[in-house]
């Protein structure tokens, strides 16, 4: 019955590709169409009707995993499934590194550059947003406490209990309102960046 | 046995010019070839293996393939050794004859003593 046939084709093929997981997609389907038209070339010298010599002509062919070993063998290997250590450290030093005087920042920079995982453009992301890191929205955080902090003095008159006067030291409220939105906005975005590098690298 | 083990690398390894001394002169399509290698005992234990070797060669550059039309069904990709293919095939040509009468030389020497 040339039904139970091509089901032996149709079984060995899908032997075949089962076997090549892992392959790239295009090589996988580039062997299965190729040892497909080796088996149709050999069918065709065959008697119709031939089970057994269908059955002979396919152990020829080979062990489906044969084949695909020695399709992995070839297989250029890929760069290890996620993160190599130093992308893993660029966006650590790029998100925090700025703590370190700066320095860490900078080595940051030097890893995302020297990295062939990103683009450029992907680079010039992490550089820009945000220079220093999470350092810089802190650091203008530090300066939003110092200013808003100093606003507010203890004014005590001796023999009674000191009250707080938190009075304007002459800065204009939206400054310290801008401010703390710019942390805020400054963070959001170096870990926006962080993450968007971080989604880039694999 | 060792000696099995050995020619069986040694077989892998050398195959590949096997197959660019087949494809140096004219072109073949899968099946022809692997039917030409087959002239030779044992130099091609599964059939299949042909294609992921193939495969390699074209994407090293020592190979290309063209689709054909065929009269006998769907159309076949033909082979043929490209001109870095034939290099690669001349030196090591010349690489294996000075190889194999270095082995020869000690072997026939040992059967001799």
């Amino acid at each position: 019955m040339s039904a139970t046939r091509d089901r032996l084709v149709d079984d060995y093929l899908a032997r075949l590709d089962a076997a090549l997981a892992g392959l790239p997609a295009e090589r996988r389907r580039e062997i299965v169409a190729d040892v497909a038209e080796h088996i149709e070339a050999a069918r065709a010298e065959l008697t119709p009707g031939d089970e057994a010599g269908l059955r002979t002509l396919l152990d020829r062919v080979g062990d489906p995993e044969q084949i695909a070993a020695d399709a992995r063998g070839d297989q250029v290997p890929e760069p290890a499934l996620g993160r190599e250590g130093h992308e893993t450290w660029a966006i650590v030093l790029l998100l925090a590194g700025g703590f370190l005087f700066v320095a860490g920042w900078l080595v940051g920079v030097v890893l995302l550059w020297s990295s062939n995982r990103w683009r450029t453009r992907d680079k010039v992301i992490g550089t820009l947003f945000v220079p220093g890191g999470l350092a810089l929205p802190a650091f203008l955080l530090g300066l939003f406490l110092v200013t808003s902090t100093s606003v507010c003095t203890s004014a005590g008159i001796s023999g009674s209990t000191p009250t707080r006067h938190c009075t304007s030291s002459g800065v204009p409220q939206w400054e310290h309102i801008g401010l703390l939105a710019l942390v805020v906005g400054l963070t959001a975005a170096a870990i926006a960046a962080a993450v968007h590098l971080a989604r880039r690298s694999r | 046995m060792v000696a099995e083990g050995l020619i069986a690398q040694l077989r892998r390894g050398t195959l590949q010019y096997c197959v660019l001394a087949l494809l140096a002169e004219e072109e073949r399509y899968g099946f022809d070839l692997v039917r030409a290698l087959g002239e030779v005992d044992g130099m091609v234990t599964s059939e299949g293996t042909i294609y992921p070797l193939l495969s390699r060669l074209r994407r090293d550059g020592l190979v290309e393939s063209t689709w054909r039309e065929s009269d006998a069904g769907p159309p076949r990709r033909y082979y043929v050794a490209t001109k870095a293919g034939r290099a690669a095939l001349k030196a090591f040509d010349a690489e294996w004859s000075r190889f194999r009468d270095g082995v020869d030389h000690f072997l026939e020497r040992k059967a001799r003593a």
